[in-house]
């Protein structure tokens, strides 16, 4: 550090020293150089030989001249050339401060264009964000409305099915009553097929012990009253009506006699008694089997 | 049948002409006006019955109404009486009529076809009427101006027992009076 | 229940007999028939004698009588043409005439003039196949114009002595007709004997006429007219022509029906609210009370046999149905149709037994019965479009309105289904048939 300092101290001096000496040279010099100069032309170092000297001195002079065009020219042309530079200089360096200057305009839209655009998207994202929500909002809304809607039509359903139920359970019940009275009658009719079956039996019994033949008479008495007993309208479908028959061997009826019947409306009585009557004759016995004169005919609707 | 039915257009049309000469009052203070005037002081009891009457709203009839006031039939479908949607302008058009002129005096009448018995078919044509009605008073027909009447099946526009007599015959008909 | 009861005693019969059969097996021949025929009963309806001036009578009795009795299915008489012989007298009767023409019956009767415009009729009925008198009448004595009345009741008496149901021949029918080609009386109340003879209009008007409804006792009848552009209810004297509005209320006034002592109407009304309701109108104090308070058609109510209860329709479960309430306010409906489309417009017999409905399914109304305890339905009808149901006074026979070529006309089945007539009436288009009760004694 104290050595450059010197070191700076020792240039300073020497610098003053060689420009004090620069500056005594160029005062002593000046005049010499002055002196020296008129002469300068007119000693040429030239070989010697006789010339014209006016000739010499023209051709001098035109030397000199051309010399002297060829001076300024050259100077002119350094001039202009400086000129030019300095113009060309001036020209970069206004270049130059326009180029830098575009930069820095272009700089500053850059940097606007991103600012707006920043303050676009800022402003969309805002909006965005807006919608978002209400769109959020609305579908929530909806969502809350369709949830209502739902539960009323659960409700509706709920309370559809149950009045459904309670039919189909009403219906079931009336199913389940028809078929239990369904039921009964068919176990009530079996009882009773039972009981015409042994009816039967105990016919086909009796038919045997009578070769047959007894239970084909009484058939055929059955058939053809059958055909003549105009059932009148109100016929109760349990009827039963026992007729005691009185008849000739030819099969004409004499006489017809209710024994019982659980009616006594006489257009019922009537219409069995007549039914009797308007088949006399009634079919004959089959020979072989005796005659008999009175017979039991009893009516009783299957149906 | 078409025939009957045009003329029956016909009659509506010459009914509702008719209708617009004889009884829209001028637009200066008229029946609305003095009805007003009427109805407000008897719900303020003269309290602020000094000044002209308020003003009432006005619906006039819209370009167009013309031709849908010709049209004087709403048909519905078998068992219902709900009104379908391509009858709301109809029905609208025929609202803005009656709102126009306070003297429209409208007859509602109900219609069923023949199937259904024949009380029932009466409850069914009150029901169609009544949803007619239901629909004008929506838009602004005062109740007094409207009355309704079912026929049922007894007075079928046509005769055939098929379905385009079935479905000319469920109907309400406005008749203006 | 009914049916389980009969099918016991049926049983327990049954053993009886199969016991006789046992104890006198060998003793005698036993018949048994267990099925009939289902015939018309051959019957010989001779013209009556004529007692009185000239040979010619002011009315021929047998031919009314005959065409009665062949109407109602259970008759088929012979042609006077093919009788052999034609008695008016007792004395003169040989039953081997009708024997050998296989007729079961025989009636045979007189008409008398006794007096100017005072005739009485007199006949008797005999059985042929046992050679009886089965019963016979005298009539009480009858103007001309009375004749025809009076020779209904003759039909009436053998009808009821051969088959055990009393004859609704003297009886009337109330209905509405429409002739469109009349259009300032188009339509009319039309009261006829129940042969659809004798019309006479009790009513008529440009406008709709419905639901007549006849009084318990004949006198009245109540109907509903559209005249003036309103329906209203009015109670019309059936002789005199005189009548009473007894309801113009806002709105519908429809489907009025006498109560079974004729002191009240029930009928429906919509009011200013629209819906129709049933309500009941004491027509000695006008006094109205109602009966059902649904948001839904509820109309066509009709009396039970005591008094009690209303059925009526209903379409509170979505299709119409018949329902049954105590006809007194804030009582609670029952529904007790449930089969088919719908059910609607119930009458009821005059037992209480059974309900006359009209009946859709597959697309038809029908005449249907309807037991309203068991639900039991049985179609009687055979038309397309058939309505308005109707008893007759005996409970056989149901008249109702079906259609012929698009025209309304009127029919009658028996609630066996046995029997299916058409009744004769005057033109245009006929419905809403009532059968009116027995005549006054």
């Amino acid at each position: 550090m104290a050595s450059r300092r010197a070191q700076r101290q020792y240039a300073f001096v020497l610098s003053v020293l060689v420009h004090a000496a620069i500056v005594v040279a160029l005062t002593f010099s000046i005049p010499l150089s002055r002196n020296q100069a008129p002469a300068g032309p007119n000693v040429v170092p030239i070989d010697t030989y006789m010339i014209d000297t006016a000739a010499l001195e023209a051709e001098m002079a035109r030397m000199e001249a051309a010399e002297e065009a060829e001076r300024v020219r050259q100077e002119q042309e350094a001039e202009q050339r400086e000129l030019e530079r300095i113009e060309r200089e001036r020209e970069a360096v206004e270049r130059e401060a326009a180029e830098q200057e575009a930069e820095r305009e272009r700089v500053r839209l850059e940097q606007e264009a991103e600012a707006e655009t920043l303050r676009l998207a800022e402003r969309e994202r805002e909006r965005e964000e807006a919608e978002r929500r209400a769109e959020e909002e609305r579908l929530e809304r909806e969502r809350q409305e369709e949830i209502a809607r739902q539960e009323e039509l659960e409700r509706q359903r709920q309370e559809e099915e149950r009045r459904r139920q309670e039919e189909l359970a009403r219906q079931r019940e009336e199913e389940e009553r028809r078929r239990r009275e369904a039921e009964e009658a068919a176990r009530l009719a079996a009882i009773e097929a039972d009981i015409q079956r042994s009816i039967a039996a105990e016919r086909e019994a009796q038919a045997a012990q009578d070769s047959g033949l007894r239970a084909q008479w009484a058939l055929a008495i059955g058939r053809k009253v059958e055909q003549y007993w105009n059932r009148p309208p109100n016929v109760d479908p349990n009827l039963e009506c026992v007729l005691i028959v009185a008849q000739l061997p030819d099969g004409s009826v004499t006489q017809v006699s209710v024994e019982r019947c659980t009616t006594n409306d006489q257009t019922i009585i009537r219409s069995v008694e007549n039914a009797v009557l308007n088949a006399s004759p009634l079919p004959q016995r089959p020979s072989g089997v005796p005659f008999e004169r009175q017979i039991r005919i009893t009516f009783t609707p299957a149906d | 049948m078409n025939v009957r039915k045009l003329l029956m257009v016909a009659a509506a049309g010459l009914a509702i002409a008719g209708c617009g000469r004889d009884t829209v009052p001028p637009p200066s203070a008229g029946d609305g006006f003095a009805s007003a005037d009427a109805r407000g002081g008897a719900e303020t009891g003269g309290v602020n019955g000094s000044g002209g009457g308020e003003f009432l709203p006005f619906a006039g009839a819209l370009p167009g109404d013309r031709e849908l006031l010709e049209d004087l039939v709403i048909y519905f479908e078998f068992d219902s009486s709900e009104i379908r949607s391509d009858f709301n302008a109809m029905l609208a058009a025929h609202a803005r009529y009656m709102a126009s002129d306070p003297n429209i005096m409208v007859r509602l009448e109900g219609h069923a076809d023949e199937r259904g018995s024949r009380e029932y078919n009466i409850g069914l044509g009150e029901r169609r009427a009544q949803a007619v009605r239901q629909i004008l008073l929506l838009q602004g027909v005062p109740a007094a101006r409207l009355s309704t009447i079912s026929y049922g099946e007894e007075r079928p526009a046509a005769f055939g027992s098929d379905d385009q007599s079935y479905s000319l015959n469920r109907r309400v008909e406005l008749v203006y009076r | 229940m009914l049916a389980r009861e009969g099918f016991r005693s049926r049983w327990i019969g049954a053993l009886v007999v199969s016991m006789i059969i046992a104890a006198q097996a060998s003793a005698q021949l036993e018949v048994t028939v267990t099925s009939g025929v289902q015939r018309p009963i051959p019957a010989a309806i001779v013209p009556f004698g004529w007692q009185g001036p000239g040979s010619e009578a002011p009315f021929d009795v047998a031919a009314l009588v005959e065409q009665d009795l062949g109407n109602s299915g259970y008759f088929d008489p012979m042609d006077r043409r093919d009788m052999v012989s034609r008695p008016t007298q007792a004395t003169q009767l040989n039953f081997q005439d009708w024997r050998i023409v296989d007729v079961d019956i025989v009636v045979i009767g007189e008409l008398i003039q006794e007096g100017p415009d005072r005739f009485t009729i007199v006949f008797q009925l005999f059985d042929v196949t046992r050679g009886a008198l089965l019963t016979g009448f005298r009539s009480p004595p009858a103007t001309a114009v009375e004749l025809r009345s009076m020779s209904h009741r003759v039909a009436d008496l053998i009808y009821e002595e051969m088959t055990g149901i009393r004859g609704v021949f003297d009886t009337r029918i109330a209905y509405i007709t429409e002739q469109r080609t009349n259009p300032e009386e188009r339509y009319s109340l039309i009261i006829a004997d129940s042969d659809g003879e004798n019309a006479r209009a009790m009513v008529r008007s440009p406008l709709p006429l419905m639901s007549p409804a006849w009084s318990p006792d004949g006198r009245q009848i109540a109907y509903v007219s559209f005249e003036g552009q309103q329906s209203a209810i009015y109670v019309q004297t059936v002789r005199t022509g005189t009548r009473q509005r007894v309801s113009m209320r806002a709105g519908v006034n429809q489907a009025p029906v006498f109560s079974p002592d004729g002191r009240q109407l029930a009928l429906t009304l919509s009011l200013t609210d629209g819906n129709l309701d049933v309500y009941t109108l004491d027509l000695s104090n006008q006094v109205l009370r109602r009966i059902t308070t649904s948001s839904a058609i509820d109309t066509e109510p009709v009396w039970s046999a005591d008094g009690q209860y209303l059925y009526f329709t209903s379409d509170r479960a979505g299709s119409a149905q018949i329902y049954r309430v105590r006809a007194e306010p804030g009582e609670r409906a029952e529904r007790i149709s449930f089969e088919g489309t719908y059910n609607t417009r119930a009458r009821v017999s005059p037992d209480g037994e059974r309900l006359a409905v009209v009946h859709r399914s597959e697309g038809v109304d029908r005449i249907a019965v309807l037991d309203p305890e068991t639900g039991f339905l049985n179609v009687l009808s055979r038309g397309q479009l058939d309505e308005s149901p109707s008893f007759a006074p005996n409970g056989a026979l149901i008249i109702y309105a079906t259609r012929d070529r698009d025209q309304g006309v009127l029919a009658a089945v028996s609630t066996d289904g046995r029997v299916h007539q058409r009744i004769a009436s005057v033109g245009g288009d006929v419905r809403e048939p009532v059968w009116g009760p027995f005549a006054l004694p």
